[in-house]
């Protein structure tokens, strides 16, 4: 727990700011905080909260000094996107405890302000093709295992079930309708630019995969960059890709099929 | 907003595409920025849109378009011809409208001030009707009042409703017969006197042979008691004359002694003055002679300041005065030169101080 002298936050707003400088995330938008704020759970962070500001305190003041303040839950995510399974997006949140305390010793009274993580990180798996639905506002293509008050259980085909908080999925939709998933994501700060070309990636790919006409890898002709994409279709790196292409290219031939070369790499991969 | 990727995030963004849309291409890319692109210029947008709504509402085909825009350019320039005509036939209709709505107005102007002039009436009405209920409560209350006057007079004349009735039914009774109520009254009264006047009557009837010879006898004795009171009359009203004319010359007598008594008052008044005027200034006629002997009288007073302060505190000790014949140079009290005249003596004179004054007795 950091503790700095002051009174640096007043209200939500000023609180978020603090816990993102402090989390090495600044250029993150306050609108991120308040999409994943149903993430937190306060009830249970209470006592958490008390044990840590007092701990706070007696470590720079003289022991029980009698303190009052006001204190806000702050998530702070960190967003990353899995090819692995199912495509998704993984937004891992941890809570930041922004606490303004008035403090009394026997002899003189303090005003400080406390930032610290508190608490267990949370992880929402968003899958890209509820993230789609979710654009499309069609959550009605997945069924409901099971729904609370405050979080729904949603069947993805080919996955494991997905819990999200009500509150998340409401508020997403709603932001959806005003923002692109570009502009969405950027409100993520610096660490949204490696994620960004992923998504859109796949939300595009999604997209057209209702709408393209699959042609037969049989039908397809044998070159490499059409070996790499299909194999990176299966959810091979492009690096090893290119290196399993390139390695069964001897044995690749002008006259073969995307069907048939696409084999032969793996024969080779798996011969090695 | 900046949406465009660099070419590696743009390799990146095709290569993940392509693991649900294998097909996916950058060209494929390049045509959604393109209609991104064109999405934000409206007029595309409203091409589309009008194009769409074409088909969806006519339901001609994108490829008809233009043959079925030549066709409504026609149809719309036969229909701006008809324009024309129904543009006049508007006017026309606004201009009977705007008559009707004119003629409308009037009539609720006219309604709303026949309107008014029946509230005025209705307000007259009422508040006539409040006067004539007001003076009926008055004639009641006047004809009660009338009521209680002729009752208070019937009382005050101690007769009844029903004496008056029979009074009236005599008054009509005696009319009938050619007689007045006055001529009756009269009557009575010359009969009243008598106790027996139909006896009187019937004996000067005997006497006199007849009513007009009593009549006259009457009035000749009459005319001689007339004569008789007028001759009482003058000689008690010379009688009064003399009174009168000894009570005027007694009158005249008094307020002649009374202006000889105040003569005699003022005369003795007079001789008081002159009495005590003698007694008081006798004794100095001596000197007042001695004085008026002087050419000229000067009154003089010495100003020495400690006879002045002296005279402050002790009248006796004060400044000297006196009476020269000739201007004089010295105080004779004390010897300084200091005098002045005495303002005092000559202000009971009515003399201007200095002057120089001759005493001149009467004669």
């Amino acid at each position: 727990m950091k503790i700095s002298p002051g009174k640096r936050a007043v209200s939500s707003k000023q609180a978020t700011g603090l816990a993102f400088q402090d989390a090495g995330v600044g250029d993150m938008s306050a609108a991120v905080a308040d999409l994943l704020v149903s993430l937190v759970d306060a009830t249970k962070l209470r006592t958490e909260a008390e044990r840590s500001i007092v701990a706070a305190i007696r470590g720079k003041y003289a022991a029980k000094p009698t303190w009052h303040g006001k204190w806000w839950y702050v998530p702070v995510p960190t967003l990353s996107y899995e090819a692995r399974d199912i495509p998704h997006l993984k937004i891992e949140s941890k809570t930041c405890l922004v606490a303004v305390v008035e403090i009394e010793t026997t002899d003189d009274s303090h005003s400080v302000t406390i930032v610290g993580t508190i608490g267990k990180a949370e992880t929402l798996i968003v899958p890209m093709v509820f993230l789609q639905a979710i654009m499309d506002d069609d959550l009605g293509r997945f069924s409901m295992l099971s729904r609370s008050s405050s979080h729904t259980t949603w069947e993805i085909p080919g996955a494991k079930p997905v819990q999200f908080p009500n509150d998340f999925v409401n508020k997403l939709t709603e932001i959806f309708k005003r923002k692109s998933v570009w502009m969405w994501l950027s409100d993520f700060g610096r660490q949204s630019k490696s994620v960004t070309p992923l998504v859109v990636g796949s939300l595009l790919g999604l997209q057209f995969q209702a709408t393209a006409r699959p042609v037969p890898l049989a039908q397809q002709s044998c070159t490499p960059e059409n070996l790499v994409a299909t194999l990176e279709a299966m959810a091979y790196p492009t690096q090893e890709a290119r290196e399993m292409v390139r390695r069964a290219s001897p044995n690749l031939r002008a006259d073969h099929t995307l069907e048939e070369g696409v084999r032969i790499v793996l024969r080779h991969a798996k011969g090695e | 907003m900046n949406y465009e990727f660099t070419l590696d995030e743009l390799k990146e963004v095709i290569r993940t595409a392509r693991v649900f849309c294998p097909s996916f291409g950058e060209s494929q890319y390049r045509d959604l920025m393109t209609l991104g692109k064109r999405l934000t210029d409206s007029g595309y947008l409203e091409a589309v849109h009008l194009i769409v709504r074409l088909e969806r509402e006519k339901g001609i085909p994108p490829a008809r378009a233009l043959d079925a825009c030549d066709q409504l350019l026609a149809v719309k320039e036969q229909l701006e011809g008809e324009l024309g005509d129904l543009k006049q036939k508007l006017a026309a209709q606004q201009n009977a409208n705007r008559e009707a709505e004119r003629r409308f107005h009037q009539l609720n102007q006219d309604i709303e001030k026949a309107r008014q002039e029946l509230q005025t009436i209705r307000a007259e009405r009422q508040r006539e009707e409040k006067e004539l209920l007001a003076f009926k409560k008055k004639a009641e209350s006047q004809r009660q009042r009338i009521d209680e006057d002729v009752a208070q007079c019937r009382d005050k004349a101690r007769v009844t409703e029903e004496q008056v009735a029979t009074a009236g039914q005599l008054i009509t009774e005696v009319e009938s017969r050619g007689f007045t109520l006055t001529l009756l009254l009269d009557l009575c009264q010359e009969f009243a006197g008598h106790e027996n006047a139909r006896e009187e009557l019937s004996r000067a009837l005997i006497e006199r042979h007849t009513l007009s010879n009593y009549i006259a006898n009457l009035k000749e004795e009459g005319e001689i008691q007339k004569k008789a009171l007028k001759l009482d009359s003058d000689r008690l009203k010379s009688e009064k004359d003399r009174s009168q004319a000894e009570v005027n010359s007694l009158e005249e007598a008094r307020c002649q002694l009374q202006s000889a008594l105040l003569q005699l008052q003022a005369d003795a008044g007079e001789q008081e003055q002159l009495r005590e005027f003698y007694r008081r200034y006798h004794g100095v006629s001596g000197l007042m002679e001695c004085l008026a002997s002087w050419e000229q009288i000067f009154f003089l007073r010495c100003n020495n300041p400690v006879s002045a302060l002296a005279g402050v505190l002790n009248r006796s000790a004060g400044p000297a005065r006196f009476w020269m014949d000739k201007p004089a140079t010295r105080c004779p009290h004390c010897g300084l030169t200091m005098l002045i005249y005495d303002e005092e003596a000559y202000k009971v004179l009515n003399c201007s101080v200095g002057t120089p004054l001759r005493l001149q007795l009467g004669g």
